[in-house]
């Protein structure tokens, strides 16, 4: 296994390679990869004062005309708020700002009321804001998408895999000469264990992505508990007793997104908006401990709290072949 | 007694005689030239018509010669369709046979218990230590 590593968009960058030389190709992907987040940061970033979308919100609502990576940015921000019915909305950063998630201050208003779209185009090309917009996760998404498909171009045939700080695509498999070999990912105890709540395995292709209270969560005078994953319909810290989402999906931006719209849904209402989006989705309760869903199920190889199951107890009820040895 | 002499034809009746022959020749001659034309023109006037005939003739020949096929064609079909037909008579039977199985099937169905209490199996979960992974996801801050 090959492994550049870096930092870009405010985490660790990784990017892994499953066989080969490790020549010219690596480095050359490796280069593509960096130079994927380092668009999307320059046009995307609400920590940088010289980015696009830092121009665009200082702009107030007066249209400007964007690069086309802005442009499908905000038009995908857009198309993610009518699908999963406001829960992703990226005009937050007027109440991210009031509760301490200042990046570089750009927020000039609150989210529009009713259903105002977040973009307007005039018939001259230029894009107007209807609020300030983050797009924080989205463009950490859509950056591994870049990334992905510009490093299959270098590393043709091999599997690879590139880690975001804890967002991950894949592409191939790690072994290429085991057909039945897959990615395995580890489901990190966002509670605070240091013992992964589970594994699983990603097919070829796929991505997986991970929204959690974890980061900057905070308990304020009153008592109230304090997290970015806020809830545009409320503008206040949304999920309930929810600390983490984690959603497996073919597409990386698309994977974020679906991380909003659960979370928001709550302890209640995400088990059934997970499945009848067939989404393979696992959530941690602080009441209810890990939840997932039958497609999740699939993927998942192994799980912490089933480790009471040990082998050895199975084994007394249901003899285990011999050419399986026990473990833990 | 005296002997009759034979009437003697005087010479302009020859005169007569020859002139008019001659005379009529001429006019069957010039008669046969004008015929003669006007069956020329005739035959060049019913030249197109009589080809298109000929052509009419022809494309009838190579319809008979389709409908010919045709109808092989079709005897060829009618022959198949009776040998499908005894075909279809057996799987229909066979269809019939299946039915039966199906409603004994659905029969058992009805008889078995609502769920059933399976044995914990080793797959793809393990309940030992933590599988070796490639990464770890987890909140990545965006």
């Amino acid at each position: 296994m090959h492994v550049r590593a870096g930092r870009a968009l405010g985490s660790p960058l990784r990017l892994l390679v499953a066989a080969g030389d490790d020549g010219p190709a690596v480095d050359e992907a490796w280069s593509e990869v960096l130079r994927a987040f380092e668009d999307v940061n320059r046009a995307m970033s609400r920590y940088r004062v010289d980015s696009e979308l830092t121009r665009l919100n200082r702009m107030r609502g007066r249209p400007a005309r964007i690069s086309p990576l802005l442009l499908a940015a905000l038009t995908m921000a857009e198309r993610a708020r009518r699908i999963t019915a406001g829960r992703f909305d990226p005009r937050v950063v007027v109440d991210l700002e009031r509760l301490g998630f200042a990046a570089e201050p750009q927020a000039w208003s609150g989210r529009p009321p009713g259903d105002e779209p977040v973009i307007r185009r005039a018939p001259d090309g230029c894009v107007a804001l209807s609020g300030p917009v983050d797009l924080g996760g989205l463009g950490k998404g859509i950056a591994l998408r870049l990334a992905r498909r510009a490093a299959a171009r270098r590393l043709a045939g091999t599997g690879f895999l590139i880690d975001a700080g804890g967002d991950i695509v894949t592409l191939g498999r790690p072994d290429t000469t085991d057909p039945a070999s897959r990615w395995s990912i580890a489901l990190e105890d966002e509670s605070g264990g240091s013992v992964p709540i589970a594994t699983c395995e990603l097919p070829e292709a796929w991505a997986i992505a991970t929204s959690s209270t974890r980061l900057g969560r905070r308990v304020d005078e009153s008592g109230r508990v304090i997290h970015h994953l806020l809830d545009p319909r409320t503008r206040e810290p949304g999920g309930g007793t929810l600390i983490a989402v984690t959603v497996a999906f073919p597409d990386p931006a698309w994977a974020e997104v679906w991380t909003k719209d659960l979370f928001l849904e709550g302890p209640q209402g995400i088990g059934p908006r997970a499945r009848a989006r067939g989404l393979a989705a696992w959530w941690l309760d602080a009441d209810a401990g890990l939840s997932m869903t039958p497609a999740a199920r699939q993927l998942t190889t192994w799980v912490r709290s089933e480790t009471e199951l040990s082998p050895r107890a199975a084994s007394a009820a249901f003899p285990l072949p011999s050419r399986s040895p026990a473990r833990g | 007694m005296t002997e009759r002499q034979p009437a003697r034809i005087p010479a302009h009746v020859f005169v007569m005689l020859s002139a008019s022959t001659a005379v009529y020749a001429l006019a069957l001659a010039g008669i046969a030239g004008v015929q003669s034309r006007d069956d020329a023109a005739l035959a060049a006037a019913r030249g197109p018509a009589t080809r298109a005939i000929e052509q009419v003739a022809a494309g009838h020949d190579q319809l008979g010669d389709r409908l010919d096929r045709a109808r092989a064609a079709y005897a060829a079909a009618a022959e198949s369709y009776r040998a499908i037909g005894g075909a279809l008579g057996t799987l229909e039977g066979q269809l019939g046979d299946l039915g039966t199985v199906v409603a004994g099937i659905d029969g058992v169905s009805r008889s078995l218990p609502a769920s059933v209490r399976l044995p914990a199996i080793r797959g793809s979960v393990s309940g030992g230590g933590v599988p070796a992974t490639h990464a770890t996801t987890r909140a990545s801050g965006g």
